[in-house]
């Protein structure tokens, strides 16, 4: 049996309600989702909370897996899930209008990093544009084809590789000074 | 094979040399992020996570049963409605209970045509007085007397008239 038709078996067992089969998923995934929420978030606890959450969307959500590469149904339940958190993070800080020029200029200082381990890459990709940073990760991470992305995001496929060559760019860029 | 086919793709949109830089910087860039690649999550939220999706499938597995209770018992109560609708319209045979307003109708109090026999005796008499009537009418007519002819012929219409109040007062 090889690794796509394992993967086949252990989402069935998904399907059916197998706890043991969605250990397997978590084993399979959980580091790979972690770091990509890790980059975009540049915050450990908050990519502790959105795996959690991922995991168990996909409780609920197994059953709409109708076949094809699971990677890319899994990462884009991952990305629309990176932009719900982000959205609501937006309306929090909306909620606090008096404050809302202090907590802004807070942001800019990279106050959401975690200092003790963010490394220099990391601080860097902060100074990219949320949905480059969030391209770059789905490619990285998720390991799929352009053609996958630019379905995945519903964009051109020389929109997608336009901006994930313009992030690695400034991103090397950045990495060099 | 997969620095080849970026290539391709980006030989589609730009000339031939510039699709070749471009293709460099991608792949140095994700050198990049390789040589970097984030921390790992700690094992203890992986076990949560675990635990947190168990508790999840054990709780959807009993709204399951308690939705196919449900649905079997609303299955079971709909059989039984439809069938009771059909028992009251359709089996139901017995011919239909009186109406109320033929019991309102009083049964005690006499129709007056249901004392036949009484009805016959008045009118034999009568018919016997109206006989006797005619009989001293004739004997007037073929009486010697004008005078006492007159005086009987008005004692009789008398009679008669009081019969004939007696009949209708009756």
């Amino acid at each position: 049996m090889d690794e796509h038709n394992d993967l086949q078996t252990i989402i069935q067992g998904c399907k059916s309600g197998c706890n043991d089969s969605f250990s397997y998923l978590v084993d399979m995934y959980s580091s790979r989702c972690y770091r990509y929420f890790y980059r975009l978030t540049g915050s450990r606890e908050e990519s502790n909370d959105l795996l959690s959450e991922l995991f168990l969307r996909l409780v609920e959500k197994i059953q709409t897996y109708r076949g094809g590469s699971f990677e890319s149904w899994l990462f884009k339940t991952a990305s629309n899930l990176f932009f719900d958190y982000l959205r609501e993070k937006q309306r929090r800080q909306k909620a606090f209008d008096a404050g809302q020029q202090l907590i802004e200029e807070q942001m800019k200082g990279k106050s959401s990093i975690d200092n003790e381990y963010a490394d220099k890459l990391q601080l860097q990709l902060d100074k990219l544009d949320t949905d480059t940073r969030e391209l770059i990760m789905l490619r990285f991470y998720s390991g799929l084809s352009f053609r996958e992305l630019s379905e995945l995001r519903s964009e051109p496929i020389g929109t997608v590789l336009s901006k994930v060559h313009r992030g690695f760019k400034k991103l090397r860029e950045l990495m060099e000074h | 094979m997969e620095k080849e086919d970026i290539k391709k793709l980006l030989e589609q949109l730009m000339e031939s040399e510039q699709a070749e830089q471009t293709s460099d910087d991608i792949f140095s860039g994700e050198r990049l992020l390789a040589q970097r690649p984030g921390p790992e999550p700690d094992e203890a939220v992986v076990k949560n996570i675990k635990r947190a999706i168990s508790v999840r499938l054990a709780a959807k597995e009993t709204n399951r049963k308690r939705f196919q209770i449900v649905y079997k018992a609303a299955a079971v109560a709909a059989i039984l409605a439809i069938m009771s609708f059909l028992g009251t319209f359709f089996l139901d045979t017995s011919s239909p209970q009186p109406r109320q307003a033929t019991e309102t109708i009083e049964s005690k109090v006499p129709w007056e045509s249901e004392d036949i026999y009484a009805v016959d005796n008045t009118a034999s008499m009568y018919e016997d007085e109206i006989q006797q009537l005619r009989i001293e009418v004739t004997e007037v007519e073929l009486g010697e007397d004008e005078y006492l002819a007159r005086s009987e012929l008005l004692d009789i219409e008398r009679e008669l008239t009081a019969v004939a109040g007696d009949f209708w007062e009756r």
